[in-house]
């Protein structure tokens, strides 16, 4: 029971893990940098089709995709990233001159066209089939009882390094710079700061980082196909780092575990099988209402992010 | 950084929590250990796939029902643990994982296309036989079978759309067929299928289009089909669509004959969209002679939860895969994944008497002889890769009193 | 030419569920998520009544109890953190929206439902009674809420709420009173839309979420602020999912309704309100 319990949870911290990666991702552009991106997903679909592409071998009788390379996995996780900024840049450069509301449906609508063109272009894809078996990193090396760990510990690895990569820009001069405008553009610019330089390198890191977990998140799967990178991800990353506490790192993090925690452990709410589909919708419900009660009783988050010294007093409505 | 610790802290024992308080609620369960034997259950109780969810999930503890009113396997009761894997491939991971290692399953079963392709080398690796019951991709046609646990009781959209190409083109004499797909793995992989085979039968297919889940209307798809001029439309959409299609049809008093996937045939549909159904055809794998394997199920289910099993809520193809499962556990004598694996063929499969039931299985196990499960949803015989074809094909239709009738059976040996 | 009566069709649906969404978006400023499960939560009480009474009265029911539940929502969950930010309020109503979804899950099931109506056929192509009666729907209840807020007192002191909370209360308008007001309105209208989206659907459990990104959508595309910008990016989105589909498959159709947003947005940043509305720039 105990050791079962054990393997459970590596699992789900695993999950929390990659998440925790893209909400890092999102918090340094929609927490430090104040962009209402609703298309997060986006970055982590096109890293990790770009992974799979590179890494997988060649498409076999009655799939069809392009490349299939069987590239070394490192070489692909890197490719994600680097697909991922390049999708950020892409949607960036034009749209980040929209204000709130409009760059977050901008962004969301590039979302669903990437996940549209990945279901429905089978060449590039093997559409909704999607491609099956992929590997896991280290593998080989491991008796399957253990491999949840050692994923688990990989992953847990992976988290800090970007962690400590995105803290460090959060208070480096850059950091800075992005807060200065997010909470006052006029006095940013007066101080020189020039928003679209700005926003659109903090976008383009976060594509990086996001573009990355996607090909974690075929680690964990094992499995890609388009349905895996609906808008769900994206209202999750986000619910995340909001009841973590918006452009706090050590919130998203906190955020995206707590978050997986809180799903995952009311799997353990068992009143017997009879029960089990009515169950599932009264978890969701469940789950609602842990989000309402952490937003209500803690609006800043858990862990609230602390306030950067600026010179003139920043208008917080 | 103190605060840091105790969140984590505060984390950690809130978990610790919810685990034991749901230990409690199964403690008989779980102190006892070995004392039962626990199936899983995976499947989508939330997403796209939950229509589907309770009646897979009441079937299979109809099975359960009757193996421990049968003595239990081994002795022992069995207990069926139902997780939701939310209809997707993450969902999947997480509900198999936990069936697995927390509740010491033994085998999983249920999972649908998208979710039983993602425990490919899961089941394999950690030994564990999941029996797909809903499930219909081709992906699933070479990769299954003894050795690679991954087993299903619902037949694969390749058999299915020989058969219905058959009946379409060789029964029905339809030449022309125009094909309205909606864009998810389950629907796509049946209308390929179909295509393929219909092509191969000297068929013409005049268009094919695709729809896009969840919308208000398809009158523009519609238009589209028509004016292809098919002799018939094949439609393989979920549940969602269907109810839209099917009525926007009707509104325009198209007469083209329908044709949908099995997983259209349910009694939900058609109440719901009434007239709009009637002459809906439909086709569904079953028994050669007249098996009582199917009239027993409806019955059975009938009296336990006051409605019929369809063929398209694969309630039967759920409860044989339970049943063959707990068979294969009792001729294996062992309760571990890999001993059940290795039985999976051997009691479903002939030679051997043929049994309808588990009591009747167990019956025969105990006298020695080598057993072969005829089930519910057809004769439950695996092939080489874990797949199960049928003999014969039912094509049904919706009657002008709005029911699901057989109008034909065809024998489907030489398909 | 069907075409654009498909376009009408589609466009009604997108702006009958778009109308009250826009109302707590203007008058409350918040991105209000739950809005589509308020569309959910009516179709499913209308087909619980359903059951015992005919369509209509049960409609008419079920839209005033959807209305009540919508103010009771707003006095529970969102007025006691209203301080608290667009963002805490936004991902509060996520939270509603999963708790309204998973209790009609646990009391209704999973499966698909219909109400009990008669089948009717199209009177003209692409449009049956019942689609006709969407339609008028739609653009009475955009003329309804356009004379509310412009011509009642009520009305008024909603958008004087809207422009300046502070001010309107110092003029001494019962600011809780108008968003009560606000709250049932939009939930009736959303209420509405669900019944509407059951009758030539189905009622299923994933309904409210498919509908509020369409929804959210439009509004934006509307250009926030503007009734009329909602009502023009409804047409826009309808008749470019229809006419599209003549030249791009099918598949595509939601594909090109985004790329259209996308496209609209990028020349006009403000929406399309911004094309007859030059000067009323709201300050986001």
């Amino acid at each position: 029971m105990l050791t079962g319990t054990a393997l459970f949870l590596s699992s789900i911290l695993t999950l929390a893990a990659i998440y925790a990666v893209i909400a890092l991702a999102l918090n340094l552009e929609a927490g430090v940098d104040g962009l209402w991106d609703l298309g997060v997903v986006s970055f982590v679909a096109v890293g990790a089709y770009t992974y799979t592409m590179l890494t997988v071998s060649p498409a076999s009788a009655g799939q069809s995709y392009i490349m299939g390379f069987g590239l070394p996995m490192w070489v692909g996780v890197l490719a994600a990233g680097i697909a991922g900024s390049i999708v950020a840049f892409l949607i960036g450069k034009p749209t980040l001159k929209l204000k709130n509301e409009y760059f977050l449906i901008t962004t969301f609508a590039f979302a669903e066209v990437i996940r549209q063109i990945l279901t429905n272009e089978r060449w590039l894809s093997n559409g909704v089939a999607g491609v099956y078996n992929l590997a896991q990193p280290f593998k080989t090396y491991f008796t399957p009882s253990v491999y949840p760990y050692i994923l688990l510990l990989l992953l847990v690895i992976i988290v800090f390094i970007v962690y400590v990569v995105v803290h460090r820009l959060t208070y480096s001069t850059f950091g800075r710079s992005l807060k200065a405008l997010r909470e006052n553009e006029p006095l940013a610019l007066t101080a020189g700061i020039r928003p679209d330089r700005f926003h659109i390198r903090a976008f383009v890191i976060a594509g990086f980082f996001a573009g990355t977990a996607g090909a974690f998140y075929v680690w964990y799967s094992t499995v890609i196909t388009p349905s895996l990178f609906t808008s769900d991800i994206t209202f999750f990353v986000w619910m995340a780092i909001v009841i973590g506490g918006l452009a706090n790192n050590k919130g998203a993090i906190v955020g995206s575990v707590i978050f997986v925690l809180a799903g995952e452990s009311l799997r353990f709410l068992d009143l017997g099988s009879g029960f089990a589909v009515r169950m599932a919708s009264m978890k969701i419900a469940i789950l609602g209402l842990i989000l309402i009660a952490i937003l209500k009783w803690r609006p800043q988050g858990i862990l609230p992010e602390k306030k950067v010294k600026f010179s003139n007093s920043s208008k917080n409505s | 950084m103190n605060k840091w610790l105790k969140l984590t802290g505060i984390l950690i024992l809130a978990l610790a929590l919810v685990i034991s308080l749901g230990g409690c609620g199964t403690t008989t369960e779980e102190t006892a250990g070995g004392d039962t034997i626990n199936f899983g259950y995976s499947s989508g109780f939330t997403g796209d796939m939950a229509p589907w969810a309770e009646p897979v999930v009441n079937a299979a503890n109809a099975a359960i029902d009757e193996i421990n009113a049968a003595g239990g396997i081994l002795g022992k009761q069995v207990v069926l643990y139902a997780e939701d894997n939310k209809s997707g491939v993450e969902g999947s991971v997480q509900a198999a994982t936990k069936l697995l290692s927390v509740n010491k399953c033994t085998v999983i079963l249920g999972p649908e296309s998208d979710p039983i392709m993602a425990l490919q080398s899961f089941a394999k690796e950690n030994k564990i036989p999941v029996i797909g019951t809903q499930c219909g991709t081709s992906a699933l046609d070479a990769i299954g079978g003894t050795g690679n646990y991954l087993w299903r009781t619902s037949p694969s959209d390749s058999f299915i759309g020989i058969c219905e190409a058959n009946v379409v083109k060789n029964t029905m004499g339809i030449d022309k067929v125009c094909i309205m797909y909606e864009n998810t793995e389950g629907s796509t992989s049946a209308a390929e299928s179909f295509t393929h085979n219909f092509e191969a039968l000297g068929g013409t297919i005049v268009n094919t289009i695709v729809m896009s889940s969840n919308q208000s209307s398809y009158s523009s798809e519609i238009k589209k089909a028509v004016d292809s001029a098919p002799q018939l439309l094949y439609i393989s959409t979920g549940q969602v669509v269907a109810n839209t299609l099917l009525k926007e049809i009707y509104q325009k008093s198209i007469e083209i004959p329908l044709l949908g996937t099995t997983e259209l045939q349910n009694d939900e549909l058609v109440a719901a969209v009434q007239q709009a159904a009637v002459g809906l055809m439909s086709v569904r794998v079953v028994e050669n002679e007249d098996s009582t394997g199917w009239d027993r199920f409806v019955e059975l289910y009938t009296d336990k939860f006051g409605v019929a099993p369809m063929a398209g809520y694969y309630q039967s193809n759920s409860y044989d895969a339970t049943i063959i499962a707990a068979l294969a556990l009792a001729a294996a004598g062992e309760n571990t994944g890999e001993a059940i694996e290795n039985k999976l063929s051997e009691v479903a499969n002939p030679p051997g008497v043929k049994v309808g039931s588990y009591a009747d299985g167990i019956a025969e196990l105990a006298a020695g002889n080598d057993i072969d499960y005829e089930g519910a949803s057809g004769p439950c015989d695996f092939n080489e890769f874990g797949n199960v074809n049928g003999p014969a094909v039912a094509v049904m239709e919706v009657s002008s009193d709005l029911k699901w009738v057989q109008t034909q059976k065809i024998d489907a040996t030489g398909f | 030419m069907e075409s654009i009566v498909y376009g009408i069709v589609t466009a009604s649906i997108i702006l009958l569920g778009s109308v009250g969404f826009s109302m707590t978006l203007n008058a409350e400023n918040f991105i209000n998520i739950a809005h589509g499960q308020m569309l959910l939560l009516c179709a499913y009480i209308t087909l619980f009544l359903n059951a015992y009474m005919s369509i209509v009265p049960a409609a008419i029911i079920g839209i005033l109890v959807t209305g009540v539940f919508g103010v009771l929502f707003y006095k529970v969950f969102y007025r006691p953190i209203k301080k608290r930010g667009a963002m805490v309020l936004l991902f509060t109503s996520v939270g509603l929206a999963y708790v309204i979804n998973g209790v009609v899950g646990t009391i209704f099931g999973t499966t698909t439902f219909a109400y009990k109506i008669p089948n009717v056929k199209e009177i003209i192509p692409g449009m049956t009674p019942y689609q006709l009666l969407i339609i008028i729907a739609a653009i009475c209840s955009t003329l309804f809420l356009h004379y509310f807020l412009t011509k009642t007192k009520i009305g008024k002191a909603i958008r004087a709420v809207s422009e300046n909370s502070d001010l309107a209360k110092t003029r001494g308008i019962d600011t809780k009173r108008t968003s009560n007001y606000v709250w049932f309105i939009a939930s009736s209208l959303a209420g509405l839309s669900g019944v509407f989206l059951g009758v030539i659907g189905s009622i299923h459990l994933e309904m409210g979420w498919n509908q509020i990104l369409i929804i959210l959508a439009a509004t934006v595309l509307g250009g926030l602020g503007s009734i009329y910008g909602v009502m023009a990016a409804s047409v826009v989105i309808g008749l470019s999912m229809e006419l599209g589909v003549l030249m791009i498959p099918s598949y595509y159709r939601l594909a090109i309704a985004f790329a259209i947003i996308i496209i609209v947005l990028l020349i006009k940043p403000d929406g399309l309100q911004s094309l007859w509305n030059k000067s009323g720039k709201r300050v986001a």
